[in-house]
Parts: structure tokens; C-alpha cells; sequence
């Protein structure tokens, strides 16, 4: 098995004029076709197995051909074990890349003094053409695929000396940080770098929504009113269209949710703040929504068949959402928007694949969803870079203003901790659903940059009381060093890039320049999440025109966003309305998420009509912009 | 916050675009339809103009061919985007016409350099057109 003829031609394209220049100083028609073979190239190199010796999954009386296991088994039949909840992260570097750093360089330079030095935020730096459900929606997808289990208490966590003059809450004593729980070595091992196993499971399956395992599953379908499985096959909602609260007894909580009582009920519920919570609230009712639809179709099918089907439907709906307007609108050039539609339609394009279906079994012309089923040089699963590629804290501001959607009046202004965890029915209760999604659409979230980390984030209460905080910039270095991610010059080198020589071509500020210098000795020891944010201002080998994240990380997206479609078995073979029903292949066809805002937040839509993306900024209420979508 | 988050703004972005496409396009076909339409009704003006040696019987049925080709592109002219597969295969057509005009020589250099010129120009506009028809969409 290996590339195609067909990839080898775009390979070598891009090998030939990826040499005098990057893909996105040639113009369109040129970069284009280099993108397609930077991917190509992508997945027969940088596909890596951990699962040396994988668990025998006996088959459940579930239909695993027609709906989704809730803990991500036989998707793949072959090998039912393959992204379950519970398997290994793979890699996207060779494996004797990726062992994890020890000390003393583990602690090199120190992830603290990394932390206040380049990351702390000094002053706001707005994406201006984003808005914040950008942001929100991230760890709302991430929440659905990714969760390293909970790190471990048994260990001594990592000590993190104080650099002179910090004011960390523990002073003197130094900053502790749990370590990464490492799965346990298994037959075929020996000799390899440490694997980490995910909490959720690794498709791109709503698990978010409706968790990882089958009693979490069940728990999200038990109606509040009368603590039994909803008979319709619905999500349990409370009347008022929001979530329960969790009970502190329910015996399965997520890894990260566990951490604060008295959350809403929702599949995942870890980093809880009301933007998540607004977004896990519409989609918990869109999928009601499906059901009372596909129950006009099939009135006397079961409350399982229907929750079956409406999970598959609402996944598919995500997954497309997140393809073709979440992803274009932080990758805003054409290269990045044909490479993401061309993703789900092909680039004969949406009027064409909807009139006609598709042309041949080929995704570059005809997009992956329908396509056959491939896993190219490794069995599927995410990866530890695919994680690192997305930690992009700075993307969230400090403050919040929630507005009134009518006309623009302040009614609350609160700090990200303020509206968080327990605190997010009170937001509710005071703001109300519209003007939240409403405050987030018209704010700015933070650019991808150095000096841009929120400093909320930067001091998370844990446990207050017991002197536990939390710095999760300096967490977020650690982390990638823990777990083998290679530093920045390696990680581009292994991607096929070219890695900055020196300081000088790292970045083009100056300031920033000498504030790196003052704390690597080379260019070589530059973490990887310093060198992407600094590649925003950074020549030629920088952000791509138009893009919110750097060039480093939208390789490892256009490998693992496209592998995340065209190795899951619903969105390929099984993406057919035999599988979804009619009504569920039409719903995923004609929605996007401007239109699941329009049913569930109605009095919404005048104010993003004149938005060209739902994650750009909205028209403010009485705005010229606003009277205009009324129109 | 950039015009371009707005679509309207880039709505109309690329209805411009796609009326300088469409214009040139349709001063092409209505060049190539006259000259067409001129070979069929008089191919020996047209033989005398281009000092063929007569006769001139083969000069009629080209001209025919030429509106058949100009009225295949109509769609293209129509709407390039939905018809851009058919948009590109007339561009590259109009390379190699030129091509063959320029094999030919003598006289026929002159339409070689009119097929090469509008080529030229079809094809920047056109990537200009999909460029903005692209940014107009989420």
C-alpha cells in the first residue's frame, strides 16, 4: 500500500516548488494543487500506530452497521477496537521522535518564566474578523474527539521552580502540575516511547454531546421530570429547553467535568463556561428537533431507533459545519476555503454534488463524505501533535460583555471565571440563551499571538482554598514536552518544512525576537507552541494571508481534518441516506449552523444575515448593519 | 472589522468581477459569432482577406464550426462558476487555437495573437471571478 499514481503526480508538484517557495506565496490555481500534495504526501509520512497490542471487542446486540457504538467501537468492522474511547493516541512523527523530554530538559526553559515571559497577556489583541463562537466552538469539537484521561495522582507531580519576583499564589514553594497518565505498557512496547490513551472516543461522532460510553449516554437521555430514559429518543432537557444539573453521584463524570459540582448535564462537560454551555444547549435541541422530524417519517419505530439516528445525523451536521464554515472562516483566503469545501462536496462544488451526487469515488472531485473508506498508512486514531496543533487559549479574552440582542444595553460585564462551572444557570438567568450567543457573535476573540495568553487562564482557581491554581500557558508547555511532541524547528522538519536557522527567521519582530532569545539558548529549543504563535509575524515561512493560525499547524489540520472524515465509516461508505433515513441525508444536506441559530434563536437572525460567515462579527442591534438583515 | 466579513460587500465583490469576466467573454464570442457568420455568408471575402488561394469551399464549413464553438461557450458566459470545468476547457481552448493560428503563419498570425490576447485576458479575469466568488462564500 502506498500513495497512487494520481497523489505521486501531486507529490512530486509540490515537492518540486515547495523547494523555491512555500504553498501560499503561488498563486491560486498553483497553490492549490500543492495543498493537495502536501496532503498526499502527509499521509503515507506522517501517520504513526501506538496500539501494539489491541483489545478484543466482543460484539454487543447494538446495529453496528447502521449506528454509531457509544464508545466509538466497530466503526472500523475489521478492527472494532480502532478509536474507541479508551485507545491510544497516535502520531503524526516517527515514533523514535517522539519520546518524552526528561530532565533537565523537560523543565528547559522554565515553563513558568515561558509562561510570564512570552505569553502573558499585556494588552488585548483582537482577531478582529472573528468572532467569539469561533473560540467557543473550538473546545466544543474538541470536547468530542480529544480528552487525555485524567492525569495521574499517584505520582509526584512536576515541580516547577518560581523564577525570582513571580507572584504565584504558592510562593515560596514551587508550582506543581500533574503529570500525564501514561497507558500501561503492553506486549510489543519495549523500546518504544510512552502512549497516552484518550478519554473520549477518537471520531468525530458528537460524543461531546452524548458521551463516550453507554451509561454516560445514558444519563444525557434521562428526562429530569421523571429520572426515566426519555421513550422518544430524546435528549433530556429540562422545560425550559436547558440542562439539568448533574448529580454529584452519577458513577461515570468525564475526566475534566469531574473537577467542579454542580454542572449541566451534557455528554462532556469539562472547561464548562455559557458560551460551551450555549452551544451544547442548541445542539441538544436541534437533535430533539431531528427526532421530532424523523418521527413524522417513522411514527412507530422505537425511542432507540430514533436517538440512533438522530446521533448519526447531528454528528454528520457538526462535522459539516465544522468543514465548511468553522474551518474557512479561521483559514479566510481561497486556497483555505476551496481546500475545506472541496473537503465535503469536491471541486465540482455544492450545486453540483447536490444536483447530480457524485461524479466517481474520487475526492478531489467529488469531496471524501460518500467516498470509500481509507486509513492510508495507519490505523485511525488522533494524535498528540493533532492535540498540541490546538491549544489555542489566546483565542479567549479576559472579559465578557453580554448585551441585550433588541438594543445593544449592557446587562452583565464578567470575567471568563465569573460565568463558568456552576455559575453558568445563573448567566442564564440573567442574561438568557439569544443575548449570550448574541454578546459572543458581535465581540472579537484574541489573535493567535505571542504576549495574547488570557492571565484568567493564566490563574485558574482550582481549589482555592487549598492554595491549587492552575497556569494553564505553562501547563500547555509542559505538556508538549511530556509527551514527546517535538520543539518547533523538529516538529516542521518531520512535517516536511522548512525549520528557521536562527532567532532572525523565526520571527520578524524584533521585540519578540530578543524576548525569545532571553530564554532559548538556540532557535532548536523554541517550544512548538512559541514558535507557531510567533510565526504570526514571521517572514516568509509565516501564517498563511488571511489565516488565524500559523502555517505549522494548518499542516497538521489538512491531514487530520481530512483523515477524521475519510476514515470513519459514516462519513464515507456509510454516508448514504440508506444509513441516515431520507429525512436525515436532506437535513445534513441543507443545514449549516446559520440555520440551526435561525430555529432555535430566531429573533438572531437579522443580525447575522449580513455576516459571510456565522463566526465573523455580527451586526450590533440597531446597527445600519442590523436593519439591513431585517430587510 | 473588514468590509470583506460582510456579505453583501462580498457579494457585490464578485458580481463586479463577474461582469468584467462576462464582458470580455461576450465581446470574444461576438467577434468570434461576426467572423463566424461572415465565413459562412461570404467565404470569398473572407478567402480574399486572408490571401487563401481559391477556392474557397473549405472556408464555409470552418465558419460554421466557429459558431458552433462560440455557442458552446454560451453557458460558460452565462455563469462560470457553475459551468467552471466547461470555463476551464475553453480557456485552455483558446491557448491552443492560438497555437495552431500561430502554425499556420502568414496572415493567420493575426488571429493567433487576437485567440492569445483574449485568452490572456479570459483567463486572469476568471481566476479574478472565482477568486471573489470563493471569498463570498463562508
Amino acid at each position: 500500500m502506498g500513495a497512487s499514481w494520481f497523489d505521486k503526480i501531486f507529490i512530486a508538484f509540490e515537492k518540486g516548488l515547495g523547494g523555491f517557495r512555500v504553498w501560499h506565496w503561488w498563486p491560486f490555481p498553483v497553490a492549490l494543487p500543492m495543498l493537495v500534495g502536501i496532503r498526499a504526501r502527509m499521509r503515507w509520512s506522517n501517520l504513526f500506530d501506538t496500539e501494539r497490542s489491541p483489545p478484543v471487542i466482543p460484539s454487543g446486540s447494538a446495529d453496528v452497521r447502521s449506528q454509531r457504538t457509544a464508545d466509538g467501537s466497530y466503526n472500523d468492522l475489521g478492527k472494532p477496537w480502532m478509536g474507541m474511547a479508551g485507545a491510544r493516541f497516535g502520531r503524526n512523527m516517527p515514533l523514535k521522535s517522539t519520546f518524552g523530554e526528561t530532565p533537565p530538559r523537560l523543565y528547559e526553559p522554565n515553563p513558568r518564566e515561558v509562561s510570564n515571559k512570552l505569553l502573558a497577556r499585556k494588552e488585548f489583541i483582537p482577531a478582529s474578523n472573528l468572532n467569539i463562537l469561533a473560540p467557543t466552538s473550538l473546545p466544543f469539537m474538541v470536547h468530542d474527539s480529544v480528552s487525555h484521561v485524567v492525569n495521574g495522582r499517584k505520582n509526584p507531580p512536576h515541580s516547577i521552580d518560581l523564577p525570582p519576583g513571580d507572584d504565584w499564589p504558592s510562593k515560596p514553594e514551587p508550582m506543581t502540575i500533574l503529570r500525564s497518565l501514561p497507558d500501561l505498557a503492553r506486549p510489543g512496547d519495549e523500546g518504544l516511547p510512552t502512549a497516552y490513551t484518550n478519554a473520549e472516543t477518537h471520531w468525530w461522532d458528537a460524543s461531546q454531546l452524548y458521551g463516550s460510553s453507554l451509561l454516560r449516554q445514558t444519563y444525557v437521555r434521562t428526562d429530569p421530570a421523571t429520572a426515566q430514559l426519555c421513550p422518544d429518543g430524546k435528549i433530556g432537557l429540562k422545560p425550559n429547553g436547558h440542562f439539568p444539573i448533574e448529580e454529584e453521584v452519577l458513577e461515570t463524570p468525564d475526566a475534566e467535568g469531574a473537577r467542579f459540582p454542580n454542572l449541566e448535564l451534557s455528554g462532556v462537560n469539562g472547561n464548562w463556561w455559557v458560551g460551551l454551555s450555549a452551544l451544547h444547549t442548541i445542539f441538544a435541541r436541534e437533535h430533539n428537533c431531528v427526532v421530532d422530524r424523523l418521527k413524522m417519517d417513522y411514527p412507530s419505530v422505537s425511542g432507540e431507533w430514533l436517538f440512533q439516528k438522530a446521533r448519526l445525523i447531528i454528528a454528520a451536521l457538526l462535522v459539516k459545519i465544522q468543514t465548511i464554515e468553522w474551518t474557512p472562516g479561521l483559514m479566510d483566503s481561497a486556497e483555505g476555503k476551496i481546500a475545506m469545501r472541496s473537503n465535503w462536496w469536491g471541486l465540482l462544488g455544492e450545486h453540483y454534488a447536490r444536483g447530480y451526487g457524485r461524479v466517481n469515488d474520487m475526492e478531489i472531485v467529488s469531496g471524501i463524505a460518500g467516498s470509500p473508506t481509507d486509513h492510508h498508512a495507519a490505523p485511525y486514531s488522533l494524535t498528540e501533535e493533532f492535540v498540541a496543533g490546538y491549544r489555542m487559549h489566546s483565542l479567549m479574552p479576559d472579559t465578557y460583555s453580554f448585551r441585550s440582542h433588541t438594543d445593544d444595553r449592557l446587562i452583565l460585564e464578567a470575567s471568563l471565571l465569573d460565568v463558568a462551572h456552576s455559575k453558568v444557570p445563573a448567566v442564564y438567568e440573567t442574561v438568557g440563551l439569544d443575548n449570550v450567543i448574541y454578546s459572543l457573535a458581535t465581540s472579537n476573540p484574541g489573535a493567535l499571538a505571542l504576549h495574547n495568553f488570557p492571565n484568567q487562564l493564566r490563574r485558574i482557581p482550582e481549589k482555592p482554598a487549598e492554595g491549587i491554581f492552575t497556569d494553564l500557558a505553562a501547563v500547555d508547555i509542559l505538556r508538549d514536552r511530556e509527551r514527546g511532541v517535538p520543539r518547533y524547528c523538529e516538529f516542521r522538519r518531520l512535517l516536511g518544512m522548512p525549520a528557521p536557522a536562527s532567532f532572525e527567521e523565526l520571527t520578524t519582530d524584533t521585540t519578540w525576537r530578543n524576548e525569545i532569545k532571553s530564554l532559548y539558548k538556540t532557535v532548536e529549543d523554541v517550544d512548538l507552541l512559541v514558535g507557531t504563535l510567533a510565526e504570526n509575524r514571521a517572514a516568509p515561512n509565516g501564517s498563511p494571508p488571511g489565516f488565524a493560525f500559523s502555517d505549522t499547524v494548518f499542516r497538521v489540520f489538512i491531514l487530520m481534518a481530512s483523515r477524521r472524515l475519510k476514515s470513519d465509516r459514516f462519513y464515507t461508505t456509510d454516508f448514504t441516506p440508506e444509513v441516515y433515513t431520507q429525512a436525515g441525508w436532506d437535513w445534513v444536506q441543507e443545514n449549516t449552523l446559520r440555520s440551526v441559530i435561525s430555529r432555535h434563536c430566531p429573533s438572531l437572525k437579522p443580525l447575522f444575515a449580513d455576516s459571510r460567515n456565522i463566526f465573523f462579527p455580527w451586526a450590533k442591534a440597531g446597527s445600519a448593519r442590523s436593519m439591513a438583515g431585517a430587510r | 472589522m473588514s468590509e470583506a466579513v460582510q456579505l453583501g460587500w462580498s457579494k457585490r465583490q464578485a458580481q463586479s468581477a463577474a461582469g468584467k469576466f462576462r464582458t470580455a467573454m461576450a465581446v470574444y464570442l461576438v467577434i468570434y459569432a461576426l467572423a463566424g457568420l461572415l465565413a459562412v455568408i461570404l467565404p470569398s471575402v473572407v478567402g480574399h482577406a486572408l490571401e487563401l488561394p481559391p477556392p474557397y469551399g473549405g472556408i464555409r464549413p470552418v465558419g460554421g464550426l466557429m459558431l458552433l464553438v462560440a455557442a458552446f461557450q454560451l453557458p460558460v458566459w452565462q455563469d462560470a462558476v457553475r459551468s467552471r470545468v466547461s470555463a476551464l476547457i475553453a480557456i485552455l481552448g483558446h491557448f491552443l487555437l492560438a497555437l495552431l493560428w500561430a502554425v499556420a503563419g502568414g496572415l493567420f498570425l493575426w488571429i493567433a495573437l487576437f485567440e492569445l490576447v483574449f485568452a490572456i485576458l479570459l483567463a486572469w479575469l476568471l481566476y479574478k471571478y472565482m477568486a471573489a466568488e470563493l471569498m463570498s462564500r463562508p
